[in-house]
């Protein structure tokens, strides 16, 4: 039986490391993806993540069972990533990295994440379906930070508007807006695509 | 006034889509769309556009994990002012190096003695060896097995360390008893292994680039085929 994330993040208060490492290995992925969505900086969300768990396991003694261990996670993981978009806004660079060969945030990182979930056998229907979403991805990628955030953290992650709406600090009539807002951008352009399926 | 609730509407099939509504809400648009065809033909679409953003995480590479799991327990030894564990120091690199060089050394003193005495056999015996690597084999293969077929058919393998089937399949190419074939099998599996290795440690993720790289390299090798023929030999 699987210890349950409170039970985990209660053996890092203790100090026990083979708690943390369970919890590291559950949400070690999730969080990259998070952090390096929102950051869009390879280095930067590299660094990101490890302060993230330095904190969790450091900290863990401040977790409160207000909101659960998860929300808490991503909570420290969007402080620190809105906190580094501060310092590049400060220092003027704000601009996104131009993606590299095989990196994001550009077409390589989008089709990444688009064919990482292909279970799909069949290599013709799994072209079409890959093309298409190599082409939502992009769509998402040119989305305002804000939106593709909130939206990912919903789509993505699988979390609910009231988890987001704590783990971003706003309020959830903001969230639920912010989403309403990305579906109905995304769903404009393509409206083809999707009335001809 | 019909414009606005149009666009209520269009924002409850949106987080209808999302599977944003509680189970009434829910119950409540079902019915909603069962009335009205172009309402579900829209929550359809919707639904298949959320599905597409509906993906696997991408991982971070084993140069970051390792580094991150050691500065997290550095952070967490010295904020309660205490030194880490034993498990802890086992884990570090020169630490656990400096541990398994002790019991080497242990071992050699107390058993080398007797059991590599005159008169006695200075290595098992073949058919002891064959045995052995016969197990260790089958069991390395069945599992590897499932972790290159899903290669082949270009899914993101379960594995996230690329480097312990490649280790695990050149330390069994070593082994006495090993054939030849089997030895060559070994060694191509651990390449396609290593350069999944190295090629997410450069890049720092698993892209879809290197997937389709490493699926090409099992499907070029035939190591799903071969892997099941060895298996039925074994």
């Amino acid at each position: 039986m699987h210890p349950t994330d409170e039970a985990l993040i209660l053996g890092c208060q203790r100090g026990d490391e083979a708690s943390f490492d369970q919890l590291f290995e559950r949400y070690r992925s999730k969080l990259f993806t998070f952090i390096w969505r929102y950051v869009r900086h390879r280095e930067a969300a590299e660094d990101i993540f490890q302060e993230t768990f330095v904190r969790v396991f450091a900290r863990a003694g401040t977790y409160r069972r207000r909101a659960k261990v998860s929300t808490w996670m991503y909570t420290i993981a969007a402080n620190l990533c809105r906190d580094e978009l501060k310092r590049r806004k400060r220092h003027g660079t704000i601009s996104l990295d131009e993606p590299r060969a095989g990196e994001g945030p550009g077409e390589a990182w989008s089709l990444a994440l688009a064919m990482a979930d292909e279970t799909s056998e069949n290599p013709r229907e799994s072209a079409e379906e890959t093309e298409h979403r190599a082409a939502l991805w992009r769509a998402v990628d040119a989305l305002p930070d804000e939106l593709r955030v909130t939206l990912e953290l919903q789509t993505v992650h699988g979390l609910k508007y009231r988890e987001v709406a704590k783990i971003l600090g706003i309020p959830l009539g903001t969230v639920q807006s912010r989403i309403h807002n990305a579906v109905k951008l995304l769903r404009k352009q393509f409206r083809d695509v999707l009335g001809h399926e | 006034m019909n414009k606005r609730k149009d666009e209520d509407i269009d924002e409850l099939l949106i987080d209808y889509a999302l599977g944003a509504l509680d189970a009434d809400e829910q119950a409540r648009v079902e019915v909603m769309l069962a009335e009205r065809p172009e309402l579900m033909r829209e929550a359809k679409a919707l639904k298949r556009m959320v599905a597409r953003m509906g993906v696997s995480m991408i991982v971070p590479s084993p140069r970051l994990v390792s580094r991150t799991r050691h500065a997290a327990y550095e952070a967490r030894a010295k904020r309660h002012g205490r030194r880490g564990t034993l498990a802890a120091a086992l884990r570090r690199p020169v630490t656990a190096g400096a541990a398994a060089l002790v019991v080497v050394a242990l071992v050699v003193a107390v058993v080398g003695p007797r059991v590599w005495s005159p008169g006695r056999d200075r290595a098992p015996t073949s058919v002891g060896a064959a045995a052995t690597i016969t197990q260790e084999l089958r069991s390395f293969l069945e599992s590897d097995l499932e972790h290159l077929r899903a290669l082949s058919y270009g899914r993101a393998p379960a594995v996230e360390d690329f480097s312990e089937p490649a280790g695990q399949a050149m330390l069994l190419a070593e082994k006495p008893g090993c054939t030849e074939a089997q030895r060559t099998l070994l060694q191509d599996i651990a390449a396609v292994w290593r350069e999944g290795y190295t090629r997410v440690n450069s890049v720092g993720y698993l892209s879809s680039e290197i997937i389709m790289e490493l699926r090409d390299l099992v499907v070029e090798k035939r190591l799903v085929e071969r892997i099941e023929e060895e298996l039925l030999g074994l």
